[in-house]
């Protein structure tokens, strides 16, 4: 039996990147190659080129374009030559016909927002893979992974083969908060086509209150069990008027300016000895601040008041034409109606301070506080 | 810049009397720009909020777009379910183990569940998950080492436990057929199947003890023993964990045996069981009837 050369099967390529077809021989020392390629759906030879290359490099490189062009099926075949004076001469016979596609390169990318911004807001991410491919190649098989920041994987889909599943993604869980962390998917078209997104990078940083909740464990020695146990603290709000949204100003406060309120009803009790703290500014004359009731409508509401000190005349009367307008607190008791007043007479430049207000109840005694700071 | 300080006063006092047995639920906050409201039992004297959540806040509202004032930033309106998942400390993976629908009540935002599958002296994570708008909120994660004595055996109808005379013995089953050829000098092993699998016995006897007195009662604990033989053939799939860390999914063979000893309230119970799924697989755990957690919580 004569001696052959065997081309390597191939997986699909695109066309544009060129290709190098490696193959194996057994015979004696290889002056040249040529490689042939036919084009199958109409027979025509598309390639046929002689490389000359001196020693066993068992290799022939197809140049990007130069003759196969994508979305069409080829058959390859390879022939060997020694030096012979000054011609080549045939070694053995062709080696037999490789079929192998070529493809205009699929797209293959994760469709994540969280992955295209590198941002991660949450401890959970379900990865979206988007393929396509301009001749409706098919995906045949996909592998997503998570790798931490040192780039070792630490979670994986597994291989899933593209026809069973509905939709290309996967979910990874329990991320870590400040954590850098790496998603990759590879995957391969039903012809072979090897795809790759590349390593993205992804960065932690969740926007979530956990200070004070924690998750409480006991182990039960007897029972050989594990208690878990939450302190959760929700609370429930609504606001006022009902139908509408309240308005955020700076993401950080609460726009109650223009007639909203926000009434805090379930999910904590005051009692006993306790303090309210506000922090507000463009503070409004005349609302209720604050109010503070419990089931049958008792306790207490705290407002800003408005009034006007005149200048008494040498006589003892009021000047009323040079009127100054200040301001008091007053804090209302619901129950046994007392109306409180704060000694402290307030400025104009109140309402355009930032004021920290506190009400203490110790003892079943109230207690009033004011800091004021400059808006910035 | 902090301009002005003043000290609520009446009548030369600075404070004033106010209701008593008043209990504020509700807190209504009108007129202003409001960035954060907060509330403790902690008294200060300070009116500039400086804390986060601490043990004694009561409530604490920062206004980050939401109106939420409890220790995190979810609510009933938008909470569906609160999961539990466990993973061994310093594993990846984790091991959702239970789900607590919301329903709109506030109440069931409050985990108390037991996990009886933990194996012995292994550190374990549990995070406790909120799902908020279809999403995993924050893992709020506690670490605890699982730690008891003796063997436990469980399934959702009960368990047993026994401490006393243990002996224990534990096969690796993987079968496989030893063929000839007339060609090879060696003979072939062929392994027809995926099965890999424990087997093992298990003689001990069971007893009902009274941990405070550290006692055994003892005519009780021939009752209990027949009441163990029961739960071993109840036909259920069970958890069997020793206090060296194995932990197996277990049927119980065919026939349990009981015989006299020594002393004739503490009979000895003998058994075979037989490994069938795995412990860490919710897909066993589920399919074996030991967890009721459903698969959209563990099907990726």
């Amino acid at each position: 039996m004569a001696l052959k050369p065997i081309l390597h099967t191939m997986n699909a390529f695109d066309a544009r990147n060129g290709y190098t077809f490696t193959f194996g021989w057994s015979g004696d020392l290889i002056a040249a190659n040529e490689l042939t390629i036919v084009r199958l759906s109409d027979g025509k030879i598309v390639y046929q080129k002689q490389q000359t290359e001196y020693g066993m490099v068992l290799k022939h490189t197809l140049a990007p374009q130069e003759a196969a062009f994508n979305d069409q099926q080829y058959s390859a075949t390879l022939k060997v030559f020694r030096k012979n004076g000054s011609d080549y001469e045939l070694m053995g016979e062709a080696s037999d016909p490789v079929l192998f596609w070529c493809l205009t390169a699929p797209s293959f990318s994760f469709s994540n927002s969280e992955i295209l911004t590198g941002e991660l807001l949450f401890p959970t991410i379900t990865v979206d893979l988007k393929y396509s491919q301009a001749k409706g190649e098919l995906l045949s098989e996909y592998q997503i992974m998570l790798y931490n920041q040192n780039q070792t994987l630490i979670d994986s889909s597994g291989v899933v083969y593209a026809a069973s599943v509905s939709a290309y993604q996967y979910t990874f869980a329990g991320l870590d908060d400040k954590a850098t962390y790496y998603v990759r998917a590879l995957g391969a078209t039903v012809n072979g086509y090897a795809l790759d997104t590349g390593m993205k990078q992804l960065k932690s940083q969740f926007d979530y209150k956990g200070v004070g909740s924690t998750c409480i464990l006991e182990n039960l020695y007897p029972e050989a069990s594990i208690r878990i146990q939450s302190n959760y603290v929700v609370t429930t709000a609504t606001y006022e008027p009902a139908g509408s949204a309240p308005v955020f100003v700076d993401h950080t406060k609460v726009d109650l300016t223009k007639g909203g309120a926000v009434t805090f009803i379930d999910g904590f009790e005051l009692k006993g000895d306790y303090e309210i703290k506000l922090a507000l500014e463009s503070i409004q004359p005349n609302h209720e601040l604050l109010r503070c009731t419990d089931t049958a409508g008792n306790g207490y509401t705290l407002a800003l008041r408005p009034f006007f000190l005149f200048p008494h005349t040498p006589d003892g009367r009021f000047d009323l034409t040079k009127g100054e307008k200040k301001f008091y607190f007053l804090l209302r008791d619901l129950k046994n109606g007392y109306e409180i007043t704060d000694g402290i007479r307030y400025g104009s430049d109140l309402l355009s301070k930032k004021i920290h207000l506190l009400v203490q109840h110790k003892n079943s005694h109230y207690k009033l506080k004011i800091e004021m700071e400059e808006t910035t | 810049m902090i301009t002005g300080i003043s000290y609520f006063s009446f009548r030369g006092m600075d404070t004033i009397p106010g209701s008593t047995g008043i209990s504020g639920k509700s807190l209504r906050i009108s007129g202003g720009l409001y960035d954060c409201l907060y509330s403790s039992s902690s008294l200060t004297d300070t009116a500039k909020n400086e804390a986060d959540w601490e043990e004694t806040t009561i409530l604490h509202a920062k206004f980050n777009d939401d109106l939420y004032a409890g220790n995190v930033n979810f609510g009933i309106d938008n909470t569906t379910n609160v999961l539990v998942k466990r993973r061994e400390k310093g594993t990846f993976k984790w091991l959702p183990i239970f789900d607590i629908p919301v329903l709109g009540d506030i109440k069931n935002l409050d985990v108390d569940v037991v996990d009886r599958y933990a194996r012995c002296n292994t550190d374990y994570e549990y995070a406790i998950v909120p799902i908020i708008n279809g999403k995993e909120g924050s893992y709020n994660i506690g670490v605890i080492r699982s730690e008891f004595d003796g063997l436990h055996l469980i399934d959702p109808t009960g368990a047993c436990h026994s401490a006393f005379r243990s002996e224990w013995q534990i096969t690796k089953n993987r079968p496989s057929v030893k063929t000839a050829s007339l060609g090879s000098k060696y003979q072939y092993v062929l392994y027809n199947s995926k099965n890999n699998f424990y087997t093992g016995t298990i003689t001990t006897t069971f007893v009902k003890t009274n941990p405070e007195l550290c006692t055994i009662p003892e005519p009780e604990t021939l009752d209990y023993s027949m009441e163990v033989m029961e739960f071993l053939t109840n036909g259920r799939t069970k958890i069997l964990k020793l206090e060296n860390g194995q932990i197996y999914m277990v049927e119980i063979g065919d026939n349990p045996s009981l015989s006299a000893t020594e002393h004739p309230f503490l009979p000895e119970t003998a058994f075979d069981w037989m490994q069938v799924g795995d412990c860490e697989s919710n897909e066993d755990l589920y399919n074996f009837g030991l967890s009721d957690l459903g698969y959209e919580w563990w099907v990726s």
